[in-house]
């Protein structure tokens, strides 16, 4: 799954530390999360699109597998 | 997670009373129970201390408590404990099925084998009853 979370994150202006401290995640999730190595659960996705005041679908991108 | 500061007061006095009875027992057939009384009332003193030490430094660094408190909970961090875990039991039931075969070849007494063998079956009882509970559960 992609994910739009450094671009949305960098246009808000938020380090990823402050990002973490508000979603109560360690700093290493957030750049997981960015990287694309790690998918967040459900309750995570939600928080994220919650803090930016988005759909989950706008920052989380979805690709079915061929 | 820690306890309360009073469970580890509690916890040091039981340690310095065991050490402190251990030396009311004299003779040569009280040796054994003295050296446990030692052996365990040393064990818990410096437990609670360690861990009074702890909660003092967790009241005066209560940021820090907090941060500690993120990493252990976060998600990621869970995920890579538990399957870290996993990893490892998977791991450990091979070599205990290879300490089993050692003993075979070696001729050693069969109890030893049995148990050996007999812990690789609890693992996999084990593993199967908490299978069988998350089925249940999720």
């Amino acid at each position: 799954m992609k994910n739009r979370l450094e671009e949305i994150r960098k246009q808000h202006g938020i380090r990823q530390e402050d990002l973490a401290k508000v979603l109560e995640v360690s700093r290493q999730t957030i750049g997981s999360l960015e990287n694309g190595r790690y998918n967040p659960s459900i309750i995570l996705a939600f928080k994220i699109a919650r803090y930016f005041n988005m759909a989950v679908e706008d920052i989380f991108i979805y690709e079915e597998e061929e | 997670m820690l306890k309360k500061k009073s469970f580890y007061i509690m916890t040091l006095i039981i340690g310095i009373v065991l050490f402190c009875s251990s030396f009311l027992l004299r003779g040569e057939e009280l040796k054994t129970i003295s050296g446990i009384l030692i052996g365990i009332g040393a064990g818990l003193i410096g437990m609670s201390i360690v861990n009074l030490w702890m909660k003092g430094f967790e009241e005066k660094n209560p940021e820090l408590v907090k941060e500690n408190e993120i990493e252990f909970k976060d998600e990621r961090n869970v995920m890579i404990r538990y399957r870290a875990k996993a990893k490892a039991g998977d791991i450990i039931q091979w070599f205990i099925m290879g300490i089993a075969y050692l003993l075979i070849i070696i001729d050693a007494p069969l109890w030893t084998i049995l148990i050996t063998v007999g812990g690789f079956v609890l693992y996999h009882i084990i593993c199967l009853y908490y299978m069988n509970k998350y089925q249940k559960e999720m």
